[in-house]
Parts: structure tokens; sequence; C-alpha cells
């Protein structure tokens, strides 16, 4: 058996366990080393475990950098370094540098300072992770993009204001037989614009009432005991996984639909716009309600004293001073909600449509912007072909309009708190 | 004047104002008036309130209706029909398996079943020379002669070959020890053999077996020698003398229904060919729904509990497909996501709440948490399969990169929930650990921390309840694909439970559709469970300061 041939998995075990094993020892050797100059009857400038892991930041901080260097340069492809050779390094260069680190400490060394230093220095990285995050989500999104505006079957302009998407002609172009065929690729997104906004207008003409008016009901009329239990339950909802919602929708609620339309005559597909949005909806509740109901708790309980000393009744009172003053955070829950709905992914793909179809009809099948991002990027197409870099382009556009949903909602209710900061 | 004008339209138009001028102004009318008023106003009192509880109503009639028809979906797949039926193996029905069956059951056995059948009826074998004498019986290895792969032994498309020869050591090892009990056999019931060299087909060892069933974890030289052997036809699976005699034998087993017979017995509707106007598209003729019904009444087809939903992977067959791997790939993946979510989140959210300095980093960071949390969850598998797949050459489908991709999306979660527990800490315990000296990190470490822990670990179960039950983003980066077997190293491809349910829920054959509704009820069962732990856990630590 060669050297190549270690399995990766124990090598990092066993590595991991050796390290580990140094790690304790270096540990113990510092502390000893600590005992003993207390022992002479010197002071030392930190608490004895600060002493322990100056040594093991002496040991491994230099080796992690480094290990992470390398692992950027393998990565990029700039070079490769055998696995076996940063498994030895880890092994033999704390061994090494122990020795050294043990006979630096003394009484009047602050091991405090290197220690909290490194500390702080781990807490702002594990921070910036979620940076890097957004950026890799930007940078990701928008460089695909870009390629896919760039193709020559493709025009911002058409992906914006074109009405007719049928990706399927890029495939045939891209294979050299596009034109003979006459077969045109479109990527004119309106239709999954237009299907997205019906299929969250319908969501939210049941979340929104049912949302708030629960709300309502939960923050001014409930007592406290049905307070505790009415919230989890409503909770529960928003804890069901959405393949699941999208499995309801497509096995029950569509065929539902379908059976009702036909009893009032009408013709309804089975992949109607009414099922994924009736679903979504009952989905978003949760989330609406919540939102509502912090909102209207934090009205200031003495605007509503004043109101009921004036002999308004309950209903009048939340309508008329409740409401109104909790009327921004509403609609900053409203438009998170939008973002969410726009968002969701499971239910349409599970329950509405892939033909892009424009039309206002609820009943007709419909097709969303997330459907079709999902469905370009699970196609079996290459990478580069336009039909799969079509969803990225959809996946800006995504990105934007809840960047967009986000922020507004942010001012929204940023100047909601002024006006009672103001008071 | 203008105004004077408005105020004068304003009273006329409010009806408040206009009753109370009428010339009968007695005291009474106006009571009476008043209390018609109040009434008015009482019932619209009620009135609103009644929708407020009606809306709640609706949130939990929906409620109690989805799970009760989930449940009424799902349960039926808890049991799946069996067939008692005589099973004949022997060497004739091996290789037509139908023929093992009687011919009442040989079209409702399922396909499944068939071919479990035959594969253990099989066992793999190896044609060897054996060179009989005295010793054999005592020393049967001493039987076995290296022996020669010439170039006459090998098909006509590996003729670019050398003759080879294979060494004692590697066949003793394919042979093993029921090989060698085949020799002592033979010798003890013949011991005229002795001094002669027959050809056998021995059975092989349990390396031998592994092979010939596809394993590839065998050692590079065993490999090529058993390759090797294979292409010179010394190697094949034969009917199982040891298990069934030469002659074979007849068993009465309860072996696994085919779909439609499992569908037929649930009694849905669409199995049953009185349902369609056309018997022809029914999914089973009428004979041979009759014939289930009759087996059925005579105890020879029955309902057992599912246990292949649990202990199997997912296949294409409807009835044997199951759980097993995706429930460990989803403990695998999540407990990944764990790993690399709590400490990071703990660590993010101790700076933001303990260390950061107010500075326009600090407030990049949190605006930017709190954009992260409200990006679509679809958005999170697009990164991933930018970056984690086409960037740094991640395996697609691997409990890596949903891991991976699946951690991101449960970051800003946790972050959220332990920066709330960590500001649930009173300042006076962080101002009493500064008064005695100690450092802002051992404040957090010895205090803040241990105080918070609960809340902490409520946030994080929370989370990851949540990624136990996404499925956008691990469809983009591959998650959905057929992955039969359980997932080992974390390069392995690898399905989860939701994206299970997804790919069940796909599949054409009907069958496949009980159990994504039985998958639901699983994936609920957990995440009722994780849900109410996190209850548990903060109902138990609640403490007010």
């Amino acid at each position: 058996m060669s050297i190549q041939d270690i399995n990766p998995t124990i090598l990092l075990l066993v590595t991991g366990l050796v390290v580990v094993l140094v790690g304790r020892v270096g540990y113990r050797m510092t502390r000893n080393r600590t005992a003993e100059i207390a022992d002479g009857g010197e002071e030392l400038r930190s608490t004895p475990d600060y002493y322990g892991w100056y040594a093991l930041v002496w040991m491994f901080l230099p080796l992690l950098v480094i290990t992470i260097l390398v692992a950027a340069l393998e990565l990029t492809g700039v070079m490769s370094v055998p696995g076996l050779w940063v498994a030895a390094a880890w092994i033999a260069l704390p061994a090494l540098i122990l020795m050294p680190v043990i006979r630096s400490i003394r009484s009047d060394l602050n091991a405090r300072i290197l220690v909290e230093r490194v500390i702080y220095g781990v807490l702002l990285s594990a921070a910036m992770v979620s940076i890097f995050t957004t950026i890799g989500i930007m940078l990701s999104v928008l460089f695909e993009s870009i390629q896919f505006f760039q193709h020559p079957s493709v025009s911002v302009t058409e992906f914006l204001f074109g009405t007719e998407w049928s990706p399927g002609g890029a495939f045939l172009e891209s294979a050299g037989r596009g034109t003979e065929q006459g077969t045109d690729a479109d990527f004119g997104a309106v239709p999954l614009f237009a299907g997205t906004l019906i299929i969250t207008g319908i969501a939210m003409l049941v979340a929104v009432p049912i949302g708030v008016l629960s709300a309502i009901y939960l923050s001014e009329y409930a007592s406290k005991y049905v307070r505790r239990v009415g919230k989890p339950l409503i909770e529960i909802l928003a804890g069901i996984p959405t393949v699941v919602y999208g499995f309801f929708a497509a096995i029950t609620v569509a065929p539902l639909i379908v059976k009702a339309a036909g009893w009032a005559g009408l013709e309804a597909s089975y992949q109607n716009a009414l099922a994924p949005g009736l679903i979504m909806g009952i989905m978003i509740i949760p989330f609406m309600s919540s939102l509502c109901d912090d909102v209207m708790s934090s009205v200031p309980q003495n605007i509503r004293r004043a109101s009921y000393a004036m002999g308004a009744t309950s209903s009048e009172t939340i309508k008329q001073v409740v409401l109104p003053a909790a009327f921004p955070g509403i609609i900053s829950a409203f438009l998170l909600a939008i973002s969410v709905a726009v968002g969701e992914t499971m239910i349409v793909v599970m329950a509405a449509g892939l033909t892009a179809n424009l039309t206002a009809n609820p009943l007709a099948e419909m097709t969303t912007v997330t459907v079709h991002i999902v469905d370009n990027l699970t196609g079996d197409q290459a990478y580069d072909n336009p039909q799969t870099l079509s969803a990225f382009g959809l996946g800006l556009t995504l990105l934007f309009m809840t960047l967009i949903l986000n922020v507004v909602s942010t001012i929204v209710i940023r100047k909601f708190r002024m006006r009672y900061e103001g008071d | 004047m203008q105004d004077k004008a408005n105020l004068k339209k304003n009273r006329k138009e409010d009806p408040s104002h206009e009753k109370k001028s009428p010339p009968a102004d007695s005291w009474e009318a106006q009571k009476e008036h008043e209390l018609h008023h109040l009434e008015k106003r009482r019932r619209r009192e009620k009135r609103f309130k009644a929708y407020t509880l009606g809306a709640i109503f609706i949130a939990a009639a929906f409620l109690v209706f989805f799970l009760v028809d989930l449940i009424i979906k799902g349960y039926p797949a808890l049991k799946q029909a069996e067939i008692r039926t005589d099973i004949t193996y022997s060497p004739e029905t091996i290789d037509n398996i139908d023929q093992a069956f009687p011919e009442q059951v040989r079209d409702l056995v399922s396909r499944a079943a068939k071919r479990r059948l035959t594969r253990e009826a099989k066992v793999a074998e190896i044609r060897i020379p054996v060179h009989y004498d005295e010793n054999t019986a005592k020393n049967p290895e001493s039987a076995i002669h290296p022996i020669q792969i010439t170039k006459a032994d090998m098909p006509p498309w590996k003729q670019d070959f050398e003759a080879q020869e294979i060494p004692k050591k590697q066949l003793i090892e394919l042979i093993g020890e029921r090989g060698f009990n085949r020799i002592q056999q033979n010798m003890k019931a013949d011991p005229s053999l002795a001094g002669s060299v027959r050809e056998e087909w021995l059975p092989g060892s349990d390396l031998l077996q592994g092979f010939m069933h596809g394993a590839t974890d065998l050692k590079k030289e065993m490999m090529e020698t058993a390759v090797l052997l294979d292409d010179a036809d010394h190697l094949q699976m034969g009917f199982d003398t040891g298990k069934y005699g030469t002659e074979g034998k007849t068993v009465e087993e309860w072996v696994l229904a085919d779909s439609h017979v499992d569908q037929y017995l649930k009694g849905y509707d669409f199995m049953k060919p009185s349902a369609y106007d056309n018997p022809a598209n029914a999914p089973i003729s009428k004979e041979k729904a009759a014939r289930i019904d009759r087996l059925h009444e005579e105890g020879k087809i029955a309902l057992h509990f599912n246990d292949y939903f649990f202990l199997n992977g997912d296949s294409k067959i409807p009835e044997v497909a199951g759980m097993r791997a995706a429930i460990i790939g989803s403990v695998y993946v999540v407990g990944l996501v764990f790993l690399i979510c709590l400490p990071i989140g703990v660590l993010t959210s101790i700076y933001l709440e303990e260390f950061a300095p107010d500075n326009l980093l600090t407030q990049t960071i949190e605006v930017n948490i709190n954009n992260l949390a409200a990006i679509p969850s679809i958005l999170f598998g697009v990164l991933g399969l930018a970056a984690f797949i086409n960037l740094f050459g991640m395996p697609r489908s691997s409990v890596l990169v949903g891991a991976a991709t699946l951690a991101l999306m449960t970051l800003p979660i946790i972050i959220i929930a332990t920066r709330a527990a960590l500001r649930a800490v009173p300042d006076s315990i962080r101002r009493a650990g500064f008064a005695m000296g100690a450092t802002r990190w051992q404040v957090v470490l010895h205090h803040v921390l241990p105080v918070s822990i609960s809340g902490i670990m409520t946030g994080s179960i929370i989370g990851i309840a949540k990624a136990i039950g996404e499925t956008a983003p691990l469809i983009i980066v591959g998650l959905v694909s057929f992955v039969p077997d359980a997932p080992v190293t974390p390069t392995d491809p690898t399905s989860v439970m939701p994206a299970q349910i997804f790919s069940w829920w796909s599949m054409s054959l009907r069958g496949f559709q009980e159990r994504a509704a039985l998958g639901i009820l699983v994936l609920l069962a957990v995440l009722f469970f994780l849900n109410g732990l996190a209850v548990f856990i903060r109902a138990k630590s609640e403490r007010s300061w």
C-alpha cells in the first residue's frame, strides 16, 4: 500500500487525535511550569490557565493560518500539497515549538493580552462569515447573470419586458439547429413575474386578513391562558416544512378546486394558481400574525386607556387607536410577508405549473420565477447553456425584489419607532 | 367663512349631531336613542370579536384538516401486502424465477422479492482443478495448485493478453472455508478420488461473493485476479446446493406482494376494475382482482406491518422503497450543519453582543445578518451550486455540499436566537463579574454563557428543525437524485427526508404516493419532537431576574 492510498478520513481522525494529545501535553507542561514559578514565590501576571492557552496559541495558530493559505492555494489550483505533509506538519511543528514557548514563560509575561487578542480575532472572523456569505450570494448570482445577459440570444430589455418565455429553443440553437428548425429561444420573463405576482396576491388575500385578525384576538382579547395555547397553535403552521405544504396543495387542494370549479361550471387546470396561492397564504399566516402581534403589543398601554376612558368599546379602541398606531408596523409585516411569498419555492414547484402563461385567471395554469430557477438548474442541460443561466438572471431579480422589500420595510419600521421616541 | 360653511356641512352629515336638535328633545327620547346606539355599538363589538376569533378558528380548522388528511393518506403505507406461498428452490427454477411460484400467485409477487430470492438462492462459484490425494481430507488446501490462464481461455475481445499464473495464495483466499468443506465432503463420499485431478465448481469465500455482487472494496491485486478469472469463465453464480441440497427444496414463506396487489387490498378506488368504464384501462384485470380477493379470504394474502419502509433505502420499485437512507442522510447532513453552525453562530453572537464596538463594521454585520435571514432559501441553493460545486469542486449531491449550503441558511437563524438569549442575561451579572476583576472574555465564558446556554440550545434546535425540513436549496445542489444507500463518508451522495418525499411525490406510480405521505408523517413527527424539546428546555430553564 503506497502512502497516497491512506484514507483521508482516517488520516484526518488520527491526526486530530494526535493533535489533541499534543495540545493537552503542551497545556499540562505549561501549567507545571507556572506552578513552578508560583512555588518559587513569584507572582504571575495572568491566571495560570492563560499561560496554558498562550502556549496553545503559539503552537497551533501559525499552523492554522498556513493550512488555510495552503487550502486556498489548492482550491485555486496554484499548487497541491499532499494531505500527509499537512498532517505531519500538524504533529511535528507544535511539538517543536512547545519547548521554546515553555522556556519563554516567566512571571512578568502577560499571557492574557495575547490570548484575549486571539479570542477577539476568532470572534470577529466568525462574525465575518455572514458577510462572506452575502458577498458570495451576490457575486455568484451576479457573475452568472452577466454571462446570461451577454449571451447573443438574450437581452436585458427583452428579459424585463418580453412576454414570451420559451427557453427550450436555446438548446437547439446551441446545437446549431436553431435557425433551420425555426425555433428561437425567448427569454421574456413577464409571464413569470405575473404568475409570481398573482400567486403572491392570492396568498396575501388569505394571510393578511386571517393573520391580522388573529393577531388582534391574541394581543387584545385573549386571556393569558388562551394566548398561551393559541399562539403556539398558530406557530405550528410555521414549523411545517414547505415540501409538506406543497404535497398537500398538489394532492389534496388542487383536485378539490378542480372539482369545485367543475361544479360551478368553470374549467380549472390541475396546476391552477389558486391551490398554491391559498396554501402559501396559510403558510404565511403565522408569520403575519406574530409580527402584527408584536407590533400591537408594543403600542403603549396608556393610549389604550385614554380611549377606554373616553367610553370607547374594545373594538372601537382597536380600530381607531391601536390599529392606526400599529399601522406602519403592519405595513412592514405585510412587505416582509410578500418577500416570503415571492421567494417561496416548494409549494409552487409542486402545485403550480411550468408553462409560462400570461393570464389573470387564477384557475389557469401559471408559473413563477422560483419554479423556473429550480427547473432550469435541475435540468440536464450544460451549465453554460442559456437556459441554465437564465436561472441566475431570475435569481438576481428575486434577490433584488426581496432586498428592496426588506429595505422598505426596515425604513417603515424605523419611522414608526421615531414617533414614540419623540413623545 | 369657508371654515364655517364646512363645519355646518359636517354637522349636517354627521347623524349624531342632527338627531340632537329635533323638537322631541325629551329626556326619554334621548335615553331611548342613546340606548339604541349603545346596543348597536355592543353588537358591533361582538361582531368584531367574533371575526377575530373566527380567524383563529380558520387557522386551527385548517391545521386539523391538514393533519387528518395527511394521516389518512399516509397511514395505509404502514401496512404492506404479503403473500404466503410455496417457493420451489431448485437448479431449474433459479434462472427462471417465475417457475418457483405456483401459477396463481406468479403475477402477484413483487419483482423485488423475486430478485431477492434469485440472489439468495445463488452462490458465487469458482471453477478449479482439484488435485485429490490421501492428504486432502485433512489438509484440503494442498489440493489446490496454481492455475494458468492462457490466451485460449480468454474471450475473443481480450486477446491482447499475456498468459498468467494465479498464485495459490490468492486462490485459497477466493475459495475460503465453504469451498474446502466441499472438497472434504467429496473426498469422504468417494475415497477412490485420491490421486485424480478433477475440475470442480466450488462455492467461494465471502470475498468472492462480494466481488460477484459488485463490491469494489477488494485489494487491488485481488480485484485484478478476480476480474481475470471472471473473463476466463472461471467464475459463475450457481445454485446454492449447500443451502437447498442438490435437488432443491420447496418451502412456504411470506413474500412481498406487488404494489398493485397492495393498493388493491387497501381499497383505493382507482385500483378497482369496476370503477372504470373500460376495464382494460384499470391497472388490474377483473380476474386478477377476484383472485386477490379469494386469496385474501383464504388468508394467503395479508397486510403486514411495513418494516420495509424503515429498513430499506430508496428503490424504483414502490413496494420496497424505504426511507432508511434518507433518514440517515438527514441525520448526517443536519449533524454537520449543527457542528458548523453552533460554534460560528455562538461566536458571532458573542462578538456582536459582548465585544463589538459600535462602528460601521458592526452595523454592516448586523444589517447583513438580518438581510441574510430574509433571503429566500432557494438563493442559498444557487450559491451552493455556483460556489461550492462549480468553484470549490465539492461533489454534487454529497453530504458535504448539502450541509455547507444548509449551514449558511441556518446560521442567521441561530445567530438571531443566540443574540436574544445573550441579551436576556441581565447586565448586573456582567457588572458583578467586572467588579471582581474578570476580563470581558472571562465574564462571557464563566457567567454569561452558563446562564444563557438553555436559550442558545432552544434557538439552535429551532434552527436545526428548520434545516431538517428545508428542500429547495438541496434540490438545486442535487440532493434529490436517486440514492438507494445511506452515506458513509461526507463525500458520498445522499438524500434527505424532505428531498425523498419530493422525489416520491414526483414519481408517476401510485404506490409511491402513500409512501410520500407516510414520509411526511415521519418528518412531521421528528419536527414536533424537536420543537417539543425546545419548548421543554425553555420551560424548564425559565427564570426571572
